[in-house]
């Protein structure tokens, strides 16, 4: 007569059920995202995404200067020294807004701030010193988050500064323009 | 000894192997710990967003869940010289605390991103500047 091994079937039964639940657990991922870390970039990657993002604000820095300088170049109907006043004052906004910028990006790499002062002014006289000069094209690279949003704003304001400034050079002329009364943005590229 | 007994024996040796190949066809060998890099994933959805992170894919749950998440948005008024920005899930007004769940039958597709690609470089230096400011 055959007997059944209740012992050995129970204990197969457990067996199997724990291999079931592990391999259930397993292919969730959960393990394997513990188990793995994250990769984090190194130095050479994150001061490539730097220049990236020092280019693409320079970009921008690039498109709203020559905007203010081809608005102040029309025949307008505001006297020139009110343009003038008007053109110089958003190139310093723009200039400041840039150097802000810098500083921001220095700062969430880690930099001191007297580290990111200086880093924002070389890298301003770097910029300023290729901006005459044909760039060669290249490869596009997708900033990390922190470094879009530098660009972002700072490009956002950029272009506020501009379109004020472009509205106010186009007004029609008035005895008192009085361009310091509008409201100016922060300029401050950070979120 | 008899026949049953051989039968038996023999039953009990077939377990294990049939098992294992029966459970194993059912795991994504991507999934399993310390095999290889980390692993970010790509979920594209119905609608046309898309989203990346750390996948949690329970088989017989209705969604899936992604931390560590990111995402794309139009970037084509800046001067990047992408038409796409990528942003990290979290900064939202709602503060998004933990994974994100995202139903099953929203989801067109789910494929891993590659560890040399323009996200995985984004997001790994997004890391190194995270470590930086904690620092």
């Amino acid at each position: 007569m055959f007997v059944l091994p209740v012992g050995l079937v129970v204990r197969t039964v457990v067996v199997v059920l724990a291999a079931f639940a592990l391999i259930g657990v397993i292919a969730t991922g959960t393990i394997a995202r513990l188990a793995g870390g994250a990769v984090v970039a190194d130095p050479a990657t994150v001061a490539a995404q730097r220049s990236v993002a020092e280019r693409d604000l320079e970009r921008g820095y690039e498109q709203a200067t020559g905007q203010v300088r081809k608005a102040r170049g029309l025949n307008l109907a505001i006297s020139a020294q009110q343009a003038d006043t008007i053109a110089n004052k958003a190139l310093a906004d723009l200039f400041t807004l840039r150097h802000s910028a810098l500083i921001t990006i220095s700062q969430s790499i880690g930099g001191s701030a007297d580290a990111a002062e200086s880093y924002a002014k070389s890298t301003e006289q770097a910029l300023d010193a290729k901006a005459a000069q044909p760039q060669p094209s290249a490869d596009p690279v997708l900033l990390a988050p922190r470094f879009y949003a530098i660009v972002s704003r700072f490009n956002q304001l950029a272009t506020q500064l501009t379109d004020q400034a472009v509205a106010d050079l186009t007004q029609a002329a008035s005895p008192a323009p009085t361009p310091s009364a509008r409201p100016t943005p922060t300029p401050s590229p950070t979120r | 000894m008899t026949t049953r007994s051989s039968v038996w024996r023999i039953a009990r040796w077939l377990v294990v192997p049939v098992a294992a190949v029966v459970l194993g066809a059912t795991v994504d060998p991507a999934a399993l710990p310390f095999s290889g890099a980390e692993k970010i994933y790509a979920v594209f959805l119905l609608d046309g967003q898309a989203y990346f992170g750390h996948l949690e894919d329970v088989p017989w749950s209705d969604s899936v869940t992604l931390t560590d998440s990111y995402y794309f948005e139009d970037a084509r008024k800046t001067t990047t010289e992408l038409p796409v920005g990528l942003l990290k899930r979290g900064g939202e007004l709602h503060q998004p605390a933990d994974g994100m769940r995202i139903r099953r039958d929203k989801i067109l597709a789910i494929e891993r991103v590659g560890p040399d690609s323009p996200v995985a470089r984004a997001i790994e230096t997004q890391r190194a500047i995270d470590r930086g400011a904690a620092r």
